[in-house]
């Protein structure tokens, strides 16, 4: 192998990256689906001509949601720092960096998990209906089983945006292998650096595409 | 059973207001099947939807087995809802799930928790549409006739007392629809159960029920036994429907091409007389002489009935003493032309 390509990496330093990454990735994911399905879920039921029609709450929430989605995550970063500070004692590292990649991501898989349910034939709804079912068994029951296929390609999707957000989150000391990137690979010129963390991020985005669609192919029945 | 007194539906479409339903009322007795026959728009959709509360009148009184559906709140609708079964035009299965899954769905929503309590009940009802080998099946798995033996076992899973019918056999080819219609009644004739059947096509009303009600921009136009509305259509609507389930559509065309002068008869049979070679005698017997140009011999419902038009030859007498001998067997006899 050529040493002098070798020079100044440090793998260990990618290893604990890569592992930061995860760990960024994992706990907002896990927090990004708990907060923004049932978000999802609400502003579909409250839509027009839906379950729950309420013009006045989707309103709201569709506003919040679209505040939170217009701004660009670098800022949103920023301008959470004393929040984030408040809600886990630090705006640095890992833990720093998980409420604003939730505070980003949430209001991005609710629209995606809307859009799912929007899929969902509107005679399978009113067939639960006809049964008696309450809200909570049609929800519950149907909308989310049928429209499981659309719910697990957002979470995909919505895993990959927060990859590029982790990396973003790097520029604030939040740790991972965007952050390797900048500080190695762009602040001190080691291209090496960028390579190898750019190349871990592609081949962990497309391990991630890759089960994403293995696992809509399992629930998808149709 | 079902009581629906001067009911009307209006939505709101772009500001303004749009009658879907006005002013009906229709009485439905425990048992019967029910026919409500009308083109795509004639509101016929909207109205099975007021008995179930789908949809909710703007207007009016809907009773169900003394029940005032409109006055229901959550718990007595959803109450309403288990005794009142639906099946759909296009099914509406749940695709992520199973037959069976599928059809222990209102169970579960009845409240049923114990698993071999609701295993039994679905084989049961599983047996009675002729599904027991799909148990395990998703919906993507089966043809449509099965998919709506699906739709026909959850609709029933909680003995309800009304099986409401929407255009339950106009995604089905004519084959799978004869034995949907077949199910359909011997379902009927064994749990008793009360059936509102929507459709548009005339040949589903002939074959299954015993009342019907045609449809045509929100009102009834005409109602009355099907033996009679098959035979005797009054209404525009009414008989534009007939014709088309006759396949007499275009009589007056017939009448032209054949260049007849004289005069024009229908001759309707009902009953047993319709096998009866009563036309052979009166042709034998005082010499009535014609020619047939549209015919019809079959079954409505259970009623054997037959109709021909036919144009009459020959002297006047022996034509009168024909159709005399043909109206005392009970043939009714009506001038065309």
């Amino acid at each position: 192998m050529n040493i002098s390509w070798m020079d100044g990496l440090d793998w260990m330093d990618i290893a604990k990256a890569c592992l930061d990454t995860l760990y960024m990735l994992g706990g907002s994911l896990a927090l990004t689906v708990i907060l923004g399905l049932p978000l999802g879920v609400l502003l579909f039921l409250t839509s027009r001509r839906q379950l729950l029609e309420q013009p006045i709450v989707y309103g709201v929430l569709s506003v919040v949601v679209n505040v939170l989605r217009s701004m660009p995550f670098i800022i949103l970063l920023i301008v959470m720092i004393p929040l984030t500070y408040r809600m886990v004692g630090s705006s640095l590292g890992v833990r720093g960096a998980i409420p604003p990649l939730v505070f980003a991501a949430t209001p991005f898989f609710a629209r995606l998990v809307e859009i799912a349910l929007r899929e969902v034939d509107r005679g399978v709804v009113e067939a639960m209906q006809a049964t008696g079912a309450k809200i909570h068994q049609i929800v519950l029951w149907a909308l989310l089983p049928e429209a499981m296929p659309g719910i697990i390609a957002a979470v995909t999707v919505t895993a990959i945006a927060l990859v590029s957000y982790t990396a973003m989150s790097g520029t604030v000391g939040g740790g991972g292998l965007g952050d390797l990137a900048i500080r190695f690979g762009y602040q001190r010129f080691q291209t090496n650096v960028m390579v190898v963390t750019v190349l871990l991020l592609i081949i962990g985005v497309q391990v991630m595409q890759m089960l994403g669609d293995r696992l809509v192919l399992r629930f998808s029945k149709k | 059973m079902i009581h629906l007194d001067s009911v009307s539906k209006s939505y709101v479409v772009g500001g303004q207001s749009v009658d879907a339903v006005k002013k009906v009322s229709l009485h439905i007795g425990p048992g019967e099947i029910y026919g409500i026959v009308g083109h795509s728009g004639a509101g016929k959709s909207t109205l099975v939807r007021l008995i179930n509360r789908l949809e909710s009148a703007s207007a009016g009184k809907v009773m169900v087995d003394g029940v005032d559906v409109r006055s229901l709140d959550g718990d007595g609708l959803r109450a309403l809802r288990q005794r009142v079964g639906m099946i759909f035009q296009h099914f509406n299965l749940l695709s992520s799930r199973t037959v069976a899954q599928n059809i222990a769905i209102p169970l579960r929503v009845a409240g049923w928790k114990e698993q071999a309590r609701i295993d039994a009940r679905v084989a049961e009802l599983l047996a009675l549409v002729g599904l027991e080998d799909h148990r395990d099946k998703y919906p993507a798995q089966l043809s449509g006739g099965q998919k709506q033996r699906v739709g026909i076992a959850r609709a029933l899973a909680n003995r309800p007392q009304v099986l409401l019918c929407d255009e339950a056999t106009s995604a089905l080819d004519p084959q799978t629809t004869k034995s949907i219609l077949a199910l359909l009644k011997r379902i009927n004739a064994e749990l008793g159960i009360t059936m509102v059947v929507i459709t548009h096509e005339m040949d589903v009303v002939r074959m299954l029920c015993d009342r019907v009600a045609v449809m045509d921009g929100g009102n009834v136009v005409e109602e009355g036994d099907v033996t009679k509305v098959f035979l005797h259509p009054e209404h525009h609507t009414t008989q534009l429907f007939v014709r088309e389930a006759e396949h007499l559509e275009d009589l007056e065309e017939v009448l032209a091409s054949a260049r007849i002068k004289g005069r024009v008869a229908r001759l309707t049979f009902v009953g047993q007389e319709a096998y009866a070679p009563y036309l052979a005698s009166s042709v034998r017997e005082y010499g009535l002489d014609f020619t047939i140009l549209a015919g019809n011999v079959g079954k409505i419902k259970d009623t054997p009935c037959g109709q021909l038009i036919v144009a009459l030859l020959g002297e006047t007498a022996s034509q009168e003493a024909g159709l005399e001998h043909l109206r005392k067997q009970g043939v009714t006899v009506e001038f065309l032309q």
